[in-house]
């Protein structure tokens, strides 16, 4: 009855799962906000930066971090990100136990989720990357493991225990979703300078027009709609570039623009100093204009305002014509 | 190794109830859910399709167990192994008939060892897995990576958060059940 091989196969990835928990489990901590709900976070440095959703963190002052040893060490909120839903910890520590980072990630491979929701200890749930989408200054990861309620600003890691990303239960309403380490990176870098994360900004409002038959024979393209520019701010990039009022943006970066909400996604991923390249609609021909996005204005962290407003009706897209 | 768990499942009906049990030992006694068998009687189908009445020898309610006797056993006794030296992220497997899905296995791991509440229920004492487990599964066995017992599949407490009971748990009730037969 007993199985000929030393060691089967599946008791081979057994012990390398639990192995993988057991090193991961040890960079994930449970971060007390003296709230009823208790958050799991993950260690980023070794120096104690912690990192965890900014929704599961109420407060910024007077957290206890739990350690996987069950020491327990005081600690602050260095900064939020609203966009990433990411916040930034400093615990007084040094040589904590740090996640390594995983190698690229790829669909199928196999992923644990870990955290440390309540008083349940480390919890660990398996599946497989099921997706990765670039997103920004990395990707956006989908997995078909089960996040436990508790698992936000826990980890996915791969079957040696390395960081892929940080979970994120309450992502973009409500969709379960793993922020990949190359944005964590760069929201942690900007967050622990004590600075903000500078979003790029463009500075112009627009609405989304259908580009009649007659006008797109005549600059030659086929895409049937645009996004009409109604006003250009004063000293913006856009401004800068040489946008103009009346000019209708057809694409950005080579990507087709039909929708003010997408477009105003695209431009909140890029940072300030990045180059972005339009292409226009312009006195009956095409014109290619660059832009260097600017810091978003103050006050416009919190996520409430973007490089583009819509002006006029909301949704972006005209006349009841659905695509995708 | 599904195979050979498989031989060791049986699939049990009586009024109120549906679910699986583990063939335990060569004299005819049959492992389940207390759940699973709410009347004295039941019907206990093999995996050659044969099928005996079962009786309940005993229950332990506490811990949702209950051990059935066939007067003819096919199939034969499962491998036991040690729930105790399973780590968080080790890989089990399950065998039942979810939704009435005959033999179905399920691919997991331990998911948590906390010894603690879970959710305000006390798991402290239970195996849980992210095992996606259904109506069926119930009483069925829940094996290591050698394909050795460590539990019976008990209760779901959320679609991904399964929870079994330990072997070693079902050891105690099977000696307790033994001894007073023998006094």
């Amino acid at each position: 009855m007993a199985n000929e091989t030393p060691l089967g196969v599946l008791q081979a990835l057994s012990n390398q799962l639990a192995d993988a928990t057991e090193l991961a489990g040890r960079s994930v901590v449970r971060i007390d906000d003296g709230t009823r709900l208790t958050a799991s976070g993950i260690i980023w440095s070794s120096e104690g930066l912690i990192v965890a959703t900014s929704h599961g963190v109420e407060a910024d002052d007077d957290l206890t971090v739990e350690l996987h040893d069950g020491a327990r060490v005081p600690a602050r909120v260095v900064g939020r990100d609203a966009d990433t839903d990411i916040a930034v910890l400093q615990v007084h520590g040094a040589g904590l136990p740090a996640f390594e980072l995983a190698n690229k990630a790829r669909p199928g491979q196999i992923a644990l989720a870990l955290g440390r929701p309540g008083q349940a200890g480390l919890q660990v749930t398996m599946g497989i990357l099921s997706a990765v989408h670039e997103h920004g200054a990395g990707e956006l990861l989908h997995t078909d493991a089960l996040f436990y309620p508790g698992f936000s600003g826990g980890a996915l890691v791969d079957a040696e225990g390395r960081l892929l990303g940080l979970v994120n239960l309450m992502y973009r309403r409500g969709r379960g979703v793993t922020i990949g380490t190359g944005i964590v990176a760069e929201i942690v870098e900007a967050l622990s300078s004590g600075g903000t994360v500078k979003r790029g900004y463009l500075g112009v409002r627009a609405q989304a027009v259908e580009l009649p038959p007659v006008v797109r024979e005549r600059a030659g393209i086929t895409q049937e709609i645009g996004l009409l520019v109604s006003s250009v701010e004063a000293g913006s990039a856009a401004e800068l570039g040489g946008l103009m009022l009346g000019d209708t943006l057809l694409e950005v970066d080579g990507n087709p623009l039909d929708d003010v909400d997408d477009f105003r996604k695209t431009l909140r991923s890029k940072r300030a100093g990045q180059v972005v390249m339009l292409k226009v609609l312009r006195g009956g021909g095409v014109a290619e204009i660059s832009a260097e996005l600017q810091p978003q204005p103050t006050g416009d962290e919190d996520g409430h305002h973007s490089s583009i407003q819509h002006s006029g009706r909301r949704g972006g897209r005209p006349g009841s014509r659905q695509r995708r | 190794m599904v195979d050979r768990v498989r031989d060791s499942v049986v699939s049990i009906e009586s009024r109120g109830g549906f679910g699986a049990g583990v063939v335990w030992d060569s004299k005819g006694w049959i492992v389940t859910n207390d759940h699973v068998v709410q009347r004295s009687e039941s019907r206990v189908t093999f995996q050659d399709g044969s099928n005996e009445i079962g009786r309940v020898l005993a229950r332990d309610p506490a811990h949702d167990l209950a051990l059935v006797s066939v007067p003819n056993i096919v199939g034969f006794a499962i491998e036991r192994g040690d729930a105790r030296t399973l780590r968080p992220g080790d890989a089990l497997l399950a065998v039942g008939h979810p939704l009435g899905l005959r033999d179905a296995a399920s691919f997991g791991i331990v998911s948590g060892t906390g010894g603690v509440n879970w959710m305000g229920r006390p798991a402290s004492e239970l195996l849980q897995a992210d095992l996606r487990l259904a109506p069926g599964n119930s009483g069925g066995p829940v094996v290591n990576a050698s394909g050795q017992l460590v539990g019976i599949a008990s209760m779901v407490l959320s679609p991904g958060i399964a929870l079994a009971v330990p072997i070693q748990i079902v050891h105690a009730f099977v000696r307790e059940v033994e001894a007073k037969l023998a006094a």
